[in-house]
């Protein structure tokens, strides 16, 4: 084939297809209708970092309170350690 | 306000003269560079309404219709890059001819179509802006933003290979002929 012809043929190909005004034209309007893509993108997400050591920290804190309150239940309030012993005599 | 409402209404007006000036020569090329005519049809809008979405920087170009003609570019090599839809289309184009060479009541092998998808999308983007809509080369650098050099030796480079393609075809239906 020679290159006349096959400029021919891409121009007639290039032609050959029927744009679909009102489908395209819809599309375009339904976009323009709808915020830029710019303020679809919404809010950034927010920085997790403070967030993340809040959470560390009170976990933590939780985790300590309830040890403690187990440690001192387990702990019998009257249960006193025993006073000195009974003076033993003084030997012979 | 009302100024501000004014100069949105001119963008709107100045916006649709542009589309109907320009959305069939966009949904052509989109259709020659995918190869598929609904898709074309969605792409030349997405590419109109990217337009729109910077219609500032548009109206403000040299060549708006270069700018356009890029975008619809971008728009089809985003849309083929990364998928194996392409890729799997070229090895059936190649698995297919073998077929069709067997039966002679097919009487176009290939078509000119077909073989612009065999070629890579920066020689069939060059092939098509340059020949299928007689955009000079430094029009078409300008729309695909590469050198004219750039352009000259992609079209040669596409050119022959749709040729080779499409001598195959003439080759093959002349053999059809004589059986």
């Amino acid at each position: 084939m020679d290159e006349a012809q096959l400029r021919r043929e891409l121009r007639e190909a290039a032609l050959a297809h029927r744009p679909d005004h009102a489908r395209i034209l819809a599309r375009v309007e339904r976009g323009m209708a709808e915020p830029a893509p710019a303020g679809r993108r919404g809010r950034p997400p927010r920085p997790w970092t403070g967030r993340r050591w809040t959470a560390a920290v009170a976990v933590t804190a939780a985790v300590a309170g309830v040890v403690g309150l187990g440690g001192l239940a387990a702990t019998p309030l009257d249960d006193r350690p025993a006073g000195p012993a009974t003076t033993l005599p003084a030997p012979g | 306000m009302i100024t501000t409402d004014a100069g949105a209404e001119d963008d709107a007006t100045e916006f649709r003269a542009f589309f109907e000036r320009h959305y069939a020569e966009l949904a052509r090329l989109a259709h020659l560079l995918t190869g598929e005519t609904d898709a074309a049809d969605d792409v030349a809008a997405d590419a109109m309404l990217a337009l729109w979405n910077r219609w500032d920087r548009v109206r403000a170009a040299d060549h708006p219709a270069a700018y356009a003609r890029g975008v619809v570019a971008n728009l089809v090599r985003t849309r083929i890059r990364g998928t194996v839809r392409e890729r799997r289309r070229i090895a059936a184009f190649w698995d297919r001819r073998p077929e069709h060479t067997e039966d002679p009541d097919v009487p176009a092998v290939v078509d000119v179509r077909t073989a612009l998808r065999a070629l890579p999308f920066r020689k069939r983007a060059c092939v098509v802006l340059r020949h299928a809509f007689d955009l000079s080369e430094r029009d078409t650098a300008l729309a695909l933003g590469v050198s004219v050099g750039t352009v000259k030796s992609q079209t040669a480079k596409g050119m022959a290979e749709l040729q080779r393609l499409l001598g195959d075809r003439a080759a093959t239906e002349l053999a059809a002929g004589r059986r």
